[in-house]
C-alpha cells in the first residue's frame, strides 16, 4: 500500500495535475487563460521550480479536447522544428489536400533559446493564424534571443509571483486536505529551507510519506531537520534530454508522465 | 476562466484587436496599395520600409492576395536561416521536382522578401543577376534600408523606397472602427488619444486598445474615459 492510500488518496496529492489548485497563482492563471483566448503571444517568466509547468497544465485543462493544444517542452527536444511539429498535427485527408491546421494553441515550456529559423516560423504561422496563441515560459525573456519582429508581437511578459509563507502553508493544507499533517510552523519552516516551490512540495511529500510510514499523524520540526538541516540542502534536478527524432520514433506511444511534445 | 473575456461581454466572438494581419479587409487605411501594385506590374525592384508594427506583413498579405495563385509569386523571409538563400531552389521550386531535376527556372516571377534588412551581400548580388532574367519584380520589406549599403541592397533598390509612416489620426480611427464598429465604448476622440500614446504605431494602438477595453469592461464601466488611459503606462 502506498503511503498516500493510507490517507485515503487514490493518487499522490503532491503530483501536479490539471485539477491541482494553484494557490497564489490565481491571477497568473487567469492572465494566461485570457491571453490564449484573445489570441496573444505572451512570455511567462519564472525561476526553475516556480510552477511554470503547473500553470501550463491549467491551460491544457481549459482548452483541451479539440486537438488544438500543443505542449512542447523545449528543454527535452534538442532539434526543434516548429514547422514539422505543426505539420504533423494534420490528419491524412488534410495532408492530401494540402490544408494547414488552424488556430493551434502552442504552449512552449522552458523556452531557453529559439534559433532564427524557429522564431521566423513561429512569426509566420502566427500571422497566418495557423497558430492562434503562444504561451512561452522561461527563466528570463532576455536570454531567449527572439527576433525583434517577434518581440514586437509579444503582448506582455508576466512574472510568476513569489509565494508567501502564508500561502506556502495554505498550499500544503490544500494538497493533503487536512490541518493535522503540517502545522503552520512546520510548513513555513520547510518553505524557508526549500529552494523553490517545486522542491518545497517534493520535500513535503517525502516528509508526509515518512510520517505515514512511522505511523505518525503529523510532520515534526525534527523531521524537517533530518532532511534539511538549517542551512538548506540543494537537491540537484536531473533532466533527461531527448532529441526530436527520439520523440518522433516514440510517436504516439510516449504517453509517459511528462512527454516533451503532446497534443491535447 | 473565472469570467467571460471582455470582448465576449460585448458580443464579439474573438478579440477584435488581434494584431494578426487581416487579409480579408477590403480597405487598408493609410497606405497606397495601388502604388505598390503598379510598381510590381511595372517590374520594379523596391523596398518597403517601416518600423515594427507599421503594417508590413499586412501589406505583404495584400500583395499575395492580389498576385498569388498563378505560382508566380514567391514569399521568402530573409532571416529564416543563418545561411545564404538558395535562390535556385527557390526559383526552380515553382516547377516542382521535375523542374529541379531538369534545371528549369521560372520566368516573370515576383519575389517578396520579408525581413529584408537581414539580407546578406551575396544574396543581394545573386538577386541582381536573377532580376530581369527570371524575376520580374522584387519587393523587399524590412525595418530599415539604413545599413544596407554594405550588403549591396541599396544598389539593387536605388531610390525606389516606400516609407510606412504616414498613418493619420483619421486612419487610426478607421482601423479601430473597422474592427469594433460604431459602439460607444470608444469615442473617436479617445481613439486618437490612444493612438498618440501608442507613438502612432498601429500594432501598439491595437495592443493598447485591448488592454484599455479589457480593464474598463472588467471594472464595469460602459465607456472609456481619459482617466482609463493610464492603463497603458502600467504595462
Amino acid at each position: 500500500m502506498q503511503w498516500f492510500e493510507q490517507l485515503d488518496f487514490d493518487d499522490n496529492p503532491f503530483k501536479d495535475t490539471e485539477e491541482t489548485n494553484l494557490i497564489g497563482y490565481e491571477s497568473t492563471v487567469n492572465e494566461i487563460l485570457y491571453n490564449i483566448d484573445a489570441g496573444n503571444l505572451i512570455f511567462v517568466e519564472g525561476e526553475n521550480g516556480s510552477g511554470k509547468t503547473a500553470l501550463l497544465k491549467k491551460a491544457i485543462k481549459q482548452f483541451r479536447g479539440h486537438g488544438k493544444v500543443l505542449y512542447l517542452d523545449c528543454e527535452k527536444i534538442k532539434a526543434l522544428n516548429i514547422e514539422k511539429i505543426i505539420e504533423k498535427r494534420k490528419g491524412f485527408i488534410a495532408k492530401l489536400i494540402g490544408e494547414k491546421p488552424r488556430r493551434m494553441i502552442l504552449l512552449m515550456d522552458n523556452t531557453s533559446e529559439l534559433d532564427k529559423k524557429n522564431t521566423e516560423r513561429l512569426k509566420y504561422f502566427y500571422d497566418q493564424d495557423y497558430i492562434k496563441s503562444v504561451i512561452f515560459t522561461g527563466e528570463n525573456m532576455n536570454t531567449v534571443h527572439f527576433s525583434d519582429s517577434l518581440v514586437d508581437r509579444l503582448k506582455k511578459v508576466i512574472k510568476i509571483p513569489e509565494v508567501s509563507k502564508q500561502q506556502a502553508y495554505m498550499i500544503l493544507k490544500d494538497r493533503i486536505k487536512s490541518d493535522n499533517m503540517f502545522s503552520q510552523e512546520v510548513a513555513q519552516e520547510l518553505f524557508k529551507r526549500s529552494q523553490n516551490v517545486k522542491m518545497f512540495l517534493q520535500n513535503a511529500e517525502e516528509l508526509a510519506k515518512r510520517a505515514v510510514e512511522n505511523k505518525g499523524k503529523s510532520v515534526t520540526i525534527e523531521m524537517v531537520d533530518s532532511i534539511l538541516p538549517q542551512s538548506g540542502v540543494k537537491i540537484e534536478n536531473t533532466k533527461e534530454v531527448f532529441t526530436e527524432s527520439d520523440v518522433m520514433q516514440l510517436g504516439e506511444e510516449i504517453i509517459d508522465e511528462d512527454p516533451a511534445e503532446k497534443y491535447y | 476562466m473565472a469570467t467571460k473575456p471582455w470582448y465576449k461581454e460585448l458580443g464579439f466572438f474573438t478579440n477584435p484587436f488581434s494584431i494578426k494581419p487581416l487579409a480579408f479587409h477590403e480597405e487598408l487605411y493609410g497606405y497606397n496599395l495601388r502604388e505598390i501594385f503598379s510598381k510590381i506590374n511595372a517590374g520594379q525592384v523596391f523596398f518597403i520600409e517601416g518600423e515594427y508594427g507599421k503594417g508590413k506583413t499586412t501589406i505583404l498579405k495584400r500583395i499575395i492576395r492580389e498576385f498569388g495563385g498563378g505560382r508566380k509569386l514567391i514569399y521568402y523571409s530573409c532571416n529564416r536561416s543563418e545561411k545564404d538563400i538558395n535562390f535556385n531552389s527557390l526559383i526552380g521550386g515553382r516547377w516542382g521536382a521535375l523542374g529541379k531535376v531538369l534545371g528549369i527556372k521560372g520566368t516573370n516571377l515576383i519575389l517578396l522578401l520579408d525581413e529584408a534588412q537581414d539580407i546578406t551581400e551575396s544574396d543581394a548580388n545573386e538577386l541582381k543577376k536573377l532580376y530581369k532574367k527570371h524575376i520580374k519584380s522584387i519587393v523587399l520589406v524590412g525595418s530599415s534600408l539604413n545599413g544596407s549599403a554594405k550588403n549591396g541592397v541599396d544598389e539593387l533598390v536605388g531610390e525606389n523606397l516606400i516609407r510606412l509612416d504616414e498613418l493619420s489620426e483619421e486612419d487610426a480611427v478607421k482601423i479601430i472602427r473597422k474592427r469594433i464598429g460604431g459602439i460607444s465604448l470608444l469615442s473617436d476622440d479617445i481613439i486618437k488619444k490612444i493612438f498618440e500614446k501608442s507613438e502612432r504605431n498601429p500594432r501598439r494602438l491595437l495592443k493598447n486598445c485591448e488592454d484599455i477595453c479589457r480593464h474598463v469592461i472588467n471594472k464595469g464601466y460602459k465607456k472609456v474615459e481619459e482617466q482609463h488611459l493610464s492603463v497603458i503606462y502600467q504595462n
